[in-house]
């Protein structure tokens, strides 16, 4: 406890005494978190978008003709026990005609040339988020395809893997990205405690003569560096909440339907980003000032 | 509390001390002298671990430190009071600040360091001075501050590089002074000199270091 309230003295004291190198140091994490904090927020809409698409994803499947009530209602109850559907619309040959007809309008008349329905009854079946990878839903329309009384299946399998591969792309995007960035910030705190050290190298080495633990040389540098994280991560939050509410209240004065589709990042990732500052600038730290030999 | 059995110090091909055999009891004053080069800083030096002899023994307080791990040196250095030749006092921090630096990575609470550092500065002469920073003071004054670091966590040794080295007569008696007071509690103080006058007629006993070894060893 003494050792913390010692070193948090030097630490605030040592930051006041540079304050210029802390201030530069402050402003290039801040960047730093910034830029990082404007692609979780790109990434967050992107995420956000792509899970509303793959909410109207569905495979449909046409029975066959000739079959019985029961036995399309024996096919609909076997979808609906499957766990991996999440919902399961029947409709009708009669439906899909009254859809068609709709559809087509004043045009309708066209479906007089044919005898009686022409349109096979049918099941639209949603399947759950998770599970929408390429080679599964293709896997399971096959599997679907074989069972009794299924004339064909349809589902959009281009349109799915395009948006498999652009999920997967932005992921790995998002792992670089934020690896690149949390090397910078490593990098930016590593060379200002490294810097710190070296001017303090004299009176490190008499607390060295004298006795000291290693945590209680280590610690102020350590709190000084977790300062300039946590702080560049403040601002770096603080900025970006103000920027997005700017634009956002611009934007939305033209497009009011923008409200709908742009959502801010979660609360929990403005406060996580100081925390993560801080960490990043730690690991630094640590680095920097490496072992301590008496 | 000090005990020297047989040991070397070679730095590379150069012999810095060799076969040097001594033991000092507690509340022992002894002098080391010697020429400049002798090896009186070097063998001070392996006492505080900040060398380590080639060979032989040294034991501190019934602690062998001539193989003792790194972990373990803070632990025999706190037992260890040092007057640094250069003083080494911190720049950026009071006077106060510079003698609480012990007791404050000793666990010390804060309210027992001060009663216990101003009742040291006190003692040296140095209380009005508490608020200020070293590089005010003069150079008696300054190594003053040191004695009183060296003091404030009661330390068995206390070792002195050269204490006087840069202070005028009466600045250097007061300083003799505070030593002898302190050896008196039971400390044992090993100061280092190549001043006779510091010593010469003390009754005080004397290790002269030359060409490496331990010449002579008598009563002042």
């Amino acid at each position: 406890m003494n050792t913390l309230r010692y070193a948090l003295r030097s630490a605030f004291k040592s930051i006041w005494l540079e304050k210029w190198f802390n201030l530069i140091a402050i402003f290039a994490i801040s960047i730093g978190l910034f830029i990082l904090c404007a692609f979780v927020m790109l990434t967050v809409n992107m995420d956000s978008a792509i899970q509303r698409w793959s909410k109207s994803f569905g495979i449909i499947v046409y029975l066959s003709d000739g079959l019985s009530r029961e036995e399309e209602e024996k096919a609909g109850d076997k979808f609906r026990q499957d766990p991996d559907i999440s919902e399961v619309n029947y409709i009708s040959k009669e439906t899909a005609l009254e859809n068609v007809r709709t559809a087509l309008g004043s045009n309708s008349l066209i479906l007089d040339v044919f005898k009686g329905n022409p349109l096979p009854s049918s099941f639209e079946l949603k399947i759950k988020s998770d599970l929408l990878e390429p080679a599964y839903v293709r896997e399971k329309a096959a599997k679907i395809e074989k069972m009794n009384g299924i004339k064909e299946v349809q589902y959009g399998e281009k349109w799915l893997s395009s948006l498999n591969t652009a999920t997967k792309i932005m992921k790995i995007f998002a792992i670089f990205f934020g690896g690149g960035i949390f090397v910078a910030i490593t990098f930016i705190t590593y060379s200002i405690i490294k810097i710190f050290f070296h001017r303090r190298r004299d009176d490190i080495e008499t607390l060295k003569l004298l006795g000291a633990p290693r945590m209680f040389i280590r610690l102020p540098l350590l709190i000084e560096g977790m300062f300039m994280g946590s702080v560049g991560g403040a601002l770096s939050s603080i900025a970006l909440f103000i920027i997005y509410s700017l634009v956002y209240a611009k934007i939305a004065e033209y497009v009011p339907s923008i409200k709908l589709i742009i959502t801010s990042m979660p609360i929990f990732l403005y406060v996580l980003v100081p925390v993560s500052g801080a960490l990043m600038s730690l690991v630094g730290s640590y680095i920097a000032i490496g072992r301590i030999r008496y | 509390m000090i005990v020297f059995s047989n040991v070397a110090k070679h730095f590379d091909n150069k012999r810095v001390l060799h076969d040097v055999s001594f033991d000092l009891k507690n509340g022992d004053l002894v002098f080391l002298t010697g020429p400049s080069g002798a090896g009186k800083t070097t063998l001070l030096k392996l006492i505080y671990c900040f060398e380590r002899p080639s060979s032989g023994k040294i034991i501190i307080d019934n602690i062998d430190i001539s193989a003792i791990t790194q972990g373990k040196i803070p632990q025999v250095r706190r037992k260890i009071g040092i007057v640094f030749q250069d003083f080494r006092l911190f720049t950026d921090k009071t006077v106060f600040d510079n003698v609480a630096v012990t007791l404050q990575f000793n666990g010390m609470h804060p309210q027992k360091i001060r009663g216990y550092v101003n009742e040291l500065l006190e003692k040296v002469g140095m209380l009005k001075a508490t608020r200020e920073f070293p590089q005010h003071l003069s150079g008696g004054e300054q190594q003053r501050i040191v004695i009183a670091r060296a003091m404030v966590s009661k330390p068995k040794v206390i070792l002195a590089d050269e204490p006087t080295g840069n202070l005028d007569d009466e600045n250097a008696r007061t300083i003799m002074h505070l030593l002898k007071e302190i050896s008196l509690k039971g400390t044992t103080v090993l100061i280092a000199t190549h001043h006779k006058d510091l010593f010469q007629g003390s009754g005080h006993r004397v290790l002269h270091l030359n060409n490496s070894i331990i010449e002579s060893d008598y009563a002042a």
